[in-house]
């Protein structure tokens, strides 16, 4: 009976194994660009000419321009080296019924023709549709009013930045319900200046060698238009070289805050002191340097609770030889560099980061991490470096790492391994609680189309591009090169809820959502204007594992309220509007 | 034995592996970029020793150190992994291999330092950089006992500290992680990442207070804040830009070896060199070795660069030229008064300090007030050396206007006003002088000497027997003291100081002469 039946199993069994390692093997992304009909990459980008602009490169924004439901991509460009001639307007891209895309720049007037770097999304009129701001190098930044009819016409209202301006993000910092503006700009560029590295050789300028540049905030006066309050604000009064920025309260008293992300200098943090005015506190608030007290290159920002403790974590990425450090917050609104303990285990020290992000790319309810790298500075050629004779020298992977979710785990292993024994070490029992940390492991040899191009990568926007109830993610290069990234990661039985706040007829940016379930509590926030340059679907996306329905959705909303809205089965969008859940 | 079988078999294998390809040499990708005939030649000659000697650990070496020191970190790897590989004894090569790979592979980095401390367990860097690499893999046990040995080699190297600091910060262990990065500001006061550290720290003690002043300390840079490496300077030695010989040179400065720290800036000085920051340094090292002359040209073409070249005037802000020029007098007034030039040592001086007002009202630290308190004190050195006493005691209320706090100036302007014979100006100065500095001898004496003037005898005796407890030998103390005693009418106290004058100076014909006095009041 056993001899019959045994072999029978086995090939069973051998069946349903291979079936699972199918699905294990299954590449957690697929590059579509060409499938979705977005342009490829056919001449190769001019050799650099040694300006720093070059190696800044440009960010990409997924939004719906149209009110259609589906996502839309606008690329910003900027001419090739030594081109500056040459055009290369930004090119917006219309998701059409079938999933594809075709280029309506011309048609929707958005296509600007300066050398642009970063841009930002949000309807600063509260009329139900998005406008967009672009940022520059060389020439004023832009700013597009969507007329609500598929068309967009550039409008002078005061929102002027002549410095080089890197990213943008929209908030409503003074809670009067209109959403105001910050622009981080980078440094006092002379393009008559030349560097050379150590061996002498001509290279991409450290940016120290210049002047920082003063950020710029702008309040949205409820007309319309916009004034300058750089000065009477406060932001004046120091300047960083700066590349991101988010707007979020950080502090949690309720009020946004400002995080500029600055390059090889501190970081600074704008915090609100309610009254129209901040005061840079990034020293005391554990944001300014990495957990040795020591100034990184920071170039992207990612914002995520990624421990389940409702406080916005952050995460920003560096230079190689520098951690993407990973700053977890604790309820006094102080940050604590934790990237080591989080189990990057210097994976990502050799890589110069740029675009990142906090997403559930597997639906198993935890935050994970993709991002984008490419030197500033030339190195060894990597293998598979295809972007040219120059370039090759810049190129580098991409990185994506996995939230193993195992943090009850870890904290045991932790507290049961002898000192000195394991790779791990013992908090104190008030540090694990205030501390609670997510694990991450390098999951990048499962994504191959993302991580294994070498490549210079910049942007990097995140979004629900095929409306699968996963984030997809779009990625910009220094030669204008965009690439799609069709997310295939999540199993079946994970299930995801998308929740979208509105206020006042608009995106709630700044908002905090938070998912009560009977096993969890996950916080997400709305905040489009994050990573590098970049700006992401104004959603909040939860993974939820195999939790089918929620209990409650609270949001704060940013104005400081708080309301309670009934929950909500799994995989759907659901939209709640301030006013009408319940006051808590 | 079986170990060693087993060690001659790796060795065998991989001596062989790259022998086998002919002497695979690593290279830098971009080395076609450079045009620099010095490096090319470095290289050249480097490369061409490794051919010429596959075998020598040494200059399989001294290729990483070429590689390494110019920024090519990525071919200096393999280098310092053959180095290690064919002198498996030696801790140099483990060392620069494990450094190198902390910032690229930090597990690498952990072998190999972890081997080379196993060669050489007293090398306090050593320590210091595995533990740095133990960190960045999340192991802070073991970075921790690594930092407690590096602490025991070099109790005085503030980096054990801070990373400890760190490392307890990071585990939230608050009053382990303050007691640490306060013991690393007394070993450096200046190191900004221990101010930024030790105020969140505070922060989340409660002491926002505290924090907020910590806080405004990172904000500048570092000083003196890298980590001592003896063994980098066989790196560093390796490097043939002009950037490299510069940074010897600092580096011989920064030790006080100015005669070698010449010597390294000398090849790289021509008429051709613009970089103000080597004339400056290299005038700087000329004066400190006494070669006065050379120093004056050196900052006499310094000062031509300034204020002529075009270049120099693009490269650099005014205000940076300005201070620049600032400090270039400055140093030629001390380099005059030092060859006996007063006069144009106070010409020097005083055109240092024409840029005083400008600066200083942009100054946003106490750097532009500490120098130019400096100036003027040295100004009023050169007058008083001059006899010019009252241009001497302008000069110190200058400084003291830009640094109120700073004894020596205090301590200065008193002795030009002792020398006036103006005591009761005087008077202030030595008090604030004893007052923050109880072990200054002079001004503790002359405060009590002020009051013996003033006839306030129970102070100046007060004063009289503080001099004597810093130094028991301090004959005029107890002379002072002696008249002190004897205008309070305390005789035998009196005859008692002025006999242990005569015991330690006998024959000193004042303390015969009170004596006799005393004795006949008796």
């Amino acid at each position: 009976m056993f001899t019959k039946i045994y072999p029978i199993i086995f090939i069973l069994l051998s069946g349903l194994l291979s079936a699972a390692r199918a699905e294990t093997d299954k590449p957690l992304f697929t590059e579509v660009t060409a499938a979705l009909g977005l342009p490829q990459m056919e001449a190769s980008w001019s050799p650099g000419t040694h300006a720093l602009p070059e190696v800044i490169g440009s960010g990409v924004a997924l939004f719906d321009y149209n009110n259609d439901g589906a996502l839309d991509v606008l690329h910003i460009r900027f001419p090739p080296p030594g081109k500056a001639d040459a055009p290369a307007p930004n090119q917006l891209f219309q998701q059409q019924f079938d999933g594809t895309y075709v280029d309506v720049t011309a048609a929707t007037g958005i296509g600007h023709e300066g050398y642009g770097q970063g841009v930002a999304i949000g309807d600063v009129d509260n009329d139900g549709d998005v406008d967009v701001y672009v940022t520059n190098y060389g020439v004023s930044d832009v700013f597009y009013r969507n007329n609500g009819d598929a068309t967009f016409a550039l409008k002078e209202v005061g929102l002027s930045n002549e410095a080089w301006g890197t990213s943008a993000t929209f908030g409503d910092y003074d809670r009067d319900g209109d959403l105001d503006l910050y622009v981080a700009n980078y440094v006092q560029f002379d393009p008559e200046m030349v560097c050379r590295g150590k061996h002498s050789a001509i290279d991409y300028c450290n940016p120290k060698v210049f002047e920082p540049a003063t950020d710029r905030l702008f309040q949205n006066n409820g007309d319309g238009s916009f004034t300058d309050v750089t000065e009477p604000a406060g932001i004046a009064a120091v300047s960083g070289r700066g590349l991101g920025v988010v707007c979020l309260d950080l502090t949690g008293d309720g009020w946004a805050d400002f995080f500029v992300a600055n390059d090889g200098e501190a970081n600074h943090l704008w915090v609100n002191q309610t009254d129209g005015t901040f005061a840079e506190e990034a020293i005391l608030h554990g944001l300014a340097f990495n957990a040795y007290g020591q100034p990184e290159g920071s170039m992207g920002i990612a914002v995520g609770d990624i421990n389940g403790d409702t406080f916005p974590d952050l995460f920003a990425t560096h230079l190689s030889g520098e951690t993407n450090t990973l700053y977890i917050a604790s309820n006094h609104s102080v940050f604590t560099d934790m990237t080591e303990i989080a189990g990057f285990a210097g994976r990502d020290l050799r890589w110069t980061g740029f675009g990142c992000g906090f997403l559930d790319f597997d639906n198993d309810a935890d935050l994970d991490i993709a991002l984008v790298n490419g030197r500033v500075k030339r190195g060894d050629i990597l293998d598979g470096a295809a972007v040219g004779a120059f370039w090759n020298f810049y190129a580098e992977p991409n990185l994506l790492f996995r939230n193993s979710n195992q943090q009850s785990a870890i904290v045991g292993a932790r507290l049961s391994r002898p000192h000195g024994l394991g790779n791990t070490t013992p908090m104190t029992a008030e540090g694990l609680r205030r501390f609670p940390t997510a694990h991450f492991t390098d999951v990048s040899a499962h994504a191959p189309d993302f991580t294994e191009r070498v490549e210079v990568s910049r942007g990097m926007a995140f979004g629900d591009i095929d409306r699968d109830g996963d984030i997809d993610m779009v990625v910009s290069s220094l030669d204008n090169r965009l690439r799609v990234f069709r997310n295939d990661a999540p199993p079946p039985q994970h299930h995801y809820l998308f929740v979208q706040a509105i206020t006042r007829n608009r995106d709630a940016l700044g908002a905090q959502v938070t998912l009560r379930t009977e096993s969890r509590t996950l916080t997400g926030y709305v905040l489009p204007g994050s990573s590098y340059l970049s700006s992401s679907e104004p959603i909040v996306h939860f993974g939820l594992g195999t939790i089918d329905a929620v209990q409650a959705i609270e949001v704060r909303w940013p104005d400081g309220s708080r309301e309670k809205f009934p929950g909500a089965s799994a995989n759907q969008r659901v939209t709640v509007y301030q006013g009408k859940g319940m006051s808590l | 034995m079986k170990k060693f079988i087993v060690f001659f078999l790796f060795i065998l294998i991989h001596v062989h592996g790259f022998a086998s390809d002919d002497i695979d040499i690593p290279q830098p990708a971009d080395l076609d970029l450079v045009e620099e005939k010095l490096l090319l030649d470095a290289v050249e000659t480097a490369q061409a020793a490794v051919r010429n000697s596959p075998e020598d650990a040494d200059v399989w070496g001294h290729l990483g150190h070429v590689y390494l020191i110019h920024g090519w970190e990525a071919p200096a790897v393999p280098c310092y992994r053959r180095a290690s590989l064919l002198a498996p004894d030696a801790f140099k090569w483990f060392y620069f291999l494990g450094r190198l790979m902390k910032e690229r592979q930090p597990e690498e980095a952990v072998k190999s330092l972890t081997r080379a401390l196993t060669l050489n367990a007293e090398y306090a860097p050593a320590h210091l950089y595995l533990a740095a690499a133990l960190r960045t893999l999340g192991r802070l046990d073991e970075a921790r006992q690594h930092l407690e040995h590096a602490k025991r080699l070099q109790p005085n190297n503030p980096f054990s500290e801070l990373w400890l600091g760190e490392i307890a910060l990071a585990q939230q262990q608050l009053k382990l992680a303050r007691t640490h990065l306060e013991s690393a500001l007394r070993l450096n006061p200046q190191q900004s990442e221990a101010h930024a550290l030790i105020a969140q720290v505070m922060i989340a003690l409660g002491d926002k207070q505290a924090a907020k002043q910590h806080a405004q300390a990172a904000r500048y840079a570092s000083q003196y804040g890298e980590l001592s490496d003896p063994l980098w300077w066989d790196v560093l030695k390796a490097g043939v830009t002009a950037s490299l010989y510069a940074e010897r040179g600092r580096r011989y400065m920064s030790e006080g070896d100015y005669v070698r720290a010449v010597a390294e800036f000398a090849p790289i000085i021509s008429d051709e060199q613009k970089d103000v920051k080597v004339w400056f340094d290299y005038g700087i090292a000329l004066l400190h070795t006494g070669r006065y002359k050379d120093a004056v040209a050196a900052l006499d073409r310094l000062l031509a660069l300034l204020h002529n070249d075009a270049d120099v005037q693009k490269e650099k802000k005014p205000d940076e030229i300005a201070y620049l020029k600032a400090r270039v007098y400055n140093h030629l007034g001390q380099t005059y008064y030092a060859t006996g030039r007063a006069d144009a040592a106070i010409l020097a001086c005083q055109k240092a300090i024409e840029f005083s007002e400008s600066l200083v009202r942009k100054s946003h630290g106490t750097e532009y007030f500490e120098f130019f308190a400096n100036v003027h004190a040295n100004l009023a050195m050169v007058y008083e050396s001059m006899g010019q006493l009252e241009q001497a005691i302008h000069q110190y209320q200058k400084a003291l206007e830009l640094m109120p706090t700073k004894l020596s100036l205090h301590q200065g302007l008193a002795g030009a006003y002792w020398k006036r014979r103006l005591y009761t100006a005087a008077e202030p100065h030595y008090r604030v002088v004893t007052a923050n500095d109880a072990t200054n001898l002079q001004a503790v004496y002359r405060l009590g000497l002020i009051f013996l003037i003033q006839e306030l005898y129970t102070e100046a005796a007060s004063q009289f027997k503080k001099a004597i407890e810093l130094d028991a030998t301090y004959v005029r103390a107890y002379g002072g003291l002696g008249v002190a005693y004897q205008e309070l009418g305390k005789l035998p106290e009196a005859i008692d100081a002025f006999e242990t004058v005569l015991r330690l100076e006998p024959g000193n014909r004042n303390a015969i002469e009170m004596l006799r006095q005393l004795h006949e009041r008796k």
